[in-house]
Order: C-alpha cells, then sequence, then structure tokens
C-alpha cells in the first residue's frame, strides 16, 4: 500500500498531468471567489435586516438561516442541479430542460449555504455592539442609513473578521462538492484521475493544492482571532484601570 | 405520488436514515476518544517528546484546509474492505482534529488548581486526568460536540461519492423513479425536511437543557 504510495514514477506521471489539475484549480478559484462575495453581500444584508424592527422580514429572515444551516449542501446542490432545469422548463414553457450552467449552479449553492452563516456572524457582531453607539449616534442627528453605514458596519467589521475568514475558508472548502456534479473543479479532475489511472497520488497532489490555497486563509483567520483576543484584552484593562 | 411514496419505498429511505445515524453515532464516539487522547498528548510534550506536538498540529493544519470529499474518496481506494467501516473511518480522520481542538479548548479553561489539588491527593497523572480534569471538560463542551454532531450529520451526505447505503444515496435512487416537477421537488423537500428535523431536535436538546446546566 505505502509503497505504491511512493512509486516514484507515478509521482512523475501526476506532476507530468499537472495540466489536469490547474484547470480544476481555477475553476474553484472563480467559484470559491464570486461565491465568496455574494455570500458576503446576502450575508451582510440578512444580518442587518435581522437586526432591524420588522418582524415579517425578521421571521423570513430566521426561515432562511435555519432552513440552510440545518440541511446538507450536497442535497441543496442536488436540488438545485435536478430541480432547476425542469422549473425553468416549467416556467417558460421550453420544449427541453434548460440546462443550468455548473459554474452558476455552484456559486448558488456556496453562497445560499454560507450566506445564511454569515447573515448569523453579522447579526450577532452588530447586537455585541453596546447599545450606546447606537443611540449616541441617532442623537448626533445621523439618520438611521448613516448610523448603519458610518458607525456600526465599521467597528462590527473588527468584531467578525475572524469569524468571517473562517467562513472562507470553509466556503474555499466546500466548493469541492462541484466534484459530485461533475462540475469541472479540482476534485472533480483528482476524481477523474484517479479514476482513470488508478494511481493515489492524484489524491495527495490535489490535497497539496488545497493545502497551498487555503492555509494563507486558516493562518489568517488564527492571526485575526488573536489579534482580537488580545485588542479584548487591553481594552478590558483600559476600562479596568479607568474604574480604579 | 402515491407510487412514488410507496411503502417500499419510504422504508428503503428509511433504512438508509438509519445508516447515516449510525455513521454519525459511531464517527462522533470515535473521534471523542481520538481527539481527547491527541488534545491530551498536545498539552503534555514537552522537552524530548515535543516533536510530538509539532506534529500533531501539522495533521489538524492539514486536515482543516483540505476539503472532507477528498479523504473520503482517498480513504475509499485506499483501503480494502467494508465500505461502511471505511467510511465511519475518513468521518472519524476529519472530525478528530476538530473535536481535538474543542477539547483542547476545554482542557485550557480548567483552573491549574485543579491539576496541583488532584496531585497533592496522590493521583497520578493519568488517574487526575480521568476522574478529575476530563469530566469537567465534557461538562463544559458537551454542547459544542452536539453542534459539532450536526455537522457531522450533514456531512454523511458526502458518502452517497462513495455509493455508501445512507439516506440520500438511497433517495436519489428513489428520485430516480420521480416524474415530473412536482414529484422531484416533494422528494426533496421530504429529504431536507428529514435532515431538518434530525438537526432541529439536537439543537432542540442544547436548548432545553444548557439552562439547567449552567445556571
Amino acid at each position: 500500500m505505502i509503497n505504491s504510495l511512493l512509486a516514484l514514477d507515478k509521482w512523475r506521471h501526476v506532476i507530468s498531468n499537472y495540466c489536469l489539475f490547474i484547470d480544476g484549480l481555477s475553476m474553484t478559484l472563480k467559484v470559491a471567489a464570486i461565491g465568496l462575495l455574494s455570500a458576503i453581500i446576502l450575508g451582510t444584508i440578512c444580518g442587518i435586516i435581522s437586526t432591524m424592527q420588522n418582524k415579517p422580514l425578521k421571521i423570513i429572515n430566521k426561515v432562511y438561516v435555519q432552513i440552510f444551516q440545518n440541511t446538507p449542501l450536497v442535497v441543496q446542490l442536488f436540488f438545485y442541479y435536478n430541480g432547476f432545469p425542469l422549473i425553468i422548463k416549467s416556467i417558460f414553457n421550453l420544449q427541453q430542460p434548460y440546462r443550468v450552467p455548473k459554474f452558476i449552479l455552484g456559486v448558488l449553492a456556496v453562497t445560499l449555504y454560507h450566506g445564511a452563516y454569515i447573515s448569523e456572524i453579522v447579526s450577532t457582531g452588530i447586537n455585541e455592539l453596546p447599545k450606546g453607539q447606537k443611540e449616541a449616534a441617532l442623537s448626533q442627528g445621523l439618520s438611521p442609513y448613516q448610523v448603519f453605514i458610518y458607525i456600526l458596519i465599521p467597528q462590527t467589521l473588527k468584531l467578525i473578521m475572524p469569524s468571517l475568514s473562517n467562513q472562507a475558508l470553509n466556503l474555499l472548502k466546500n466548493t469541492s462538492i462541484l466534484a459530485v456534479i461533475a462540475g469541472n473543479d479540482l476534485m472533480y479532475y483528482a476524481d477523474i484521475y484517479v479514476s482513470n489511472t488508478m494511481y493515489l497520488q492524484g489524491f495527495l497532489f490535489c490535497a497539496a493544492l488545497y493545502f497551498v490555497i487555503c492555509f494563507p486563509i486558516a493562518l489568517l483567520s488564527r492571526f485575526l482571532e488573536k489579534a482580537s483576543l488580545t485588542a479584548g484584552t487591553r481594552k478590558g484593562k483600559i476600562l479596568l484601570e479607568d474604574k480604579l | 405520488m402515491k407510487e412514488l411514496f410507496r411503502y417500499e419505498n419510504v422504508i428503503f429511505m428509511l433504512d438508509g436514515l438509519r445508516m447515516t445515524i449510525v455513521i454519525s453515532i459511531a464517527t462522533i464516539l470515535l473521534s471523542m476518544i481520538s481527539g481527547t487522547i491527541l488534545a491530551i498528548v498536545r498539552n503534555n510534550c514537552t522537552g524530548k517528546f515535543n516533536f510530538l506536538s509539532f506534529l500533531i498540529s501539522g495533521y489538524i493544519e492539514l486536515f482543516r484546509c483540505t476539503p472532507n470529499i477528498l479523504w473520503i474518496l482517498f480513504l475509499r481506494f485506499f483501503l480494502k474492505g467494508d465500505p461502511v467501516f471505511i467510511g465511519i473511518l475518513s468521518f472519524t480522520l476529519f472530525t478528530t482534529p476538530v473535536i481535538s481542538e474543542i477539547v483542547r479548548g476545554g482542557l485550557n479553561n480548567i483552573p491549574k488548581g485543579q491539576y496541583e489539588a488532584a496531585n497533592a491527593q496522590g493521583f497520578s497523572r493519568i488517574k487526575s486526568y480521568i476522574f478529575i480534569i476530563l469530566p469537567q471538560v465534557f461538562k463544559a463542551i458537551i454542547f459544542v460536540l452536539i453542534s459539532q454532531m450536526t455537522t457531522i450529520i450533514k456531512d454523511t451526505s458526502y458518502l452517497k461519492v462513495v455509493d455508501i447505503h445512507e439516506f440520500m444515496r438511497n433517495s436519489t435512487i428513489v428520485l430516480g423513479s420521480a416524474r415530473g416537477v412536482a414529484q422531484i421537488c416533494l422528494l426533496y423537500g421530504f429529504v431536507l425536511f428529514t435532515y431538518f428535523a434530525l438537526n432541529m431536535v439536537l439543537s432542540l436538546i442544547v436548548k432545553k437543557y444548557y439552562h439547567r446546566l449552567y445556571t
């Protein structure tokens, strides 16, 4: 077992086929980048909605978050993959099922799934801020819209950066589920390569590529976590000194 | 509608659900054991055994930065034997680092006095962990572990790619006989609802007992 993993000629074969993996990697990165951007936008909007006083909107947001957090991403993706072509066909009265590009399916799945998580992060971040901030800003004559843009969001951003970067890491990892619907991403090409050649080195090479793109984000999230912790204690110390 | 939710179909899907639950419970138990051991080893090895702590943190970082589906496929091709066993093994492999980090967080929150007191009472290192430290740690982290369980239940749907007879895979087979938009939506609704209910029950348990334990 181990011997076949260490065989040099197999490794050489994997490395000489690197084009295949790079193709997949670019797809993975594209899906991750666009997915992350739209997930952050969606999550921020939903997070802000959930801190507003509007009851119906709040309930809709809660249902969205609970449904998408408590069901598997694979099932969601399969639903889009199998359901959307037929739904679009029946809505627009097409002759044949419309084939949605897999890139869009992947982006959609990751966006909705991680949007739910980011929404929760944003809403806890906003709720964590002292109430006085909002009241002080309102009493200074800022409109509620300005309060959000100039007062709440910059402070919240600082608080939620560690969990946000953690979500970015998870999102990057989760783009690998595109492989189950043959989405031409890195995982899919690795799977194809291994099932064609039976060289398990393909998986290890794929793991190395994933590690290379994910590890900087993991380091970043760890760094931000530490920074926010020390910032918190520094703040605590200052508060304590004020009291003394 | 009736032909889709025939008796045999429902039984077939619920059989898959049973497999999903078995796999997730086995995974959480196995990875709790291995994760606890890793956390304790990592916290205690100093001096000559420092390389162990380095190895463990390397293992944790590696699995944190690579997708789970990769390791499921890798182990499926690498090992030969019962697919369910290999599935559980691969799940344990990438859940262990997460649990180990959770346990380590719990261990670091235990005041130092507890170790010293146990030592003064004549407990050996291992005994003081088993009887004094770990019970306190598990009481503190039990709810994080349960929410990790929901993640595992969701992730078992990955096992479809290696054709283990779990809920998602069995439902996909039933889906093959579905005709038309309504039936497909209904079936997916059923699958999503089942996963949702399973996870909701877990989070309700957390909510119910959280106050009892901490207040």
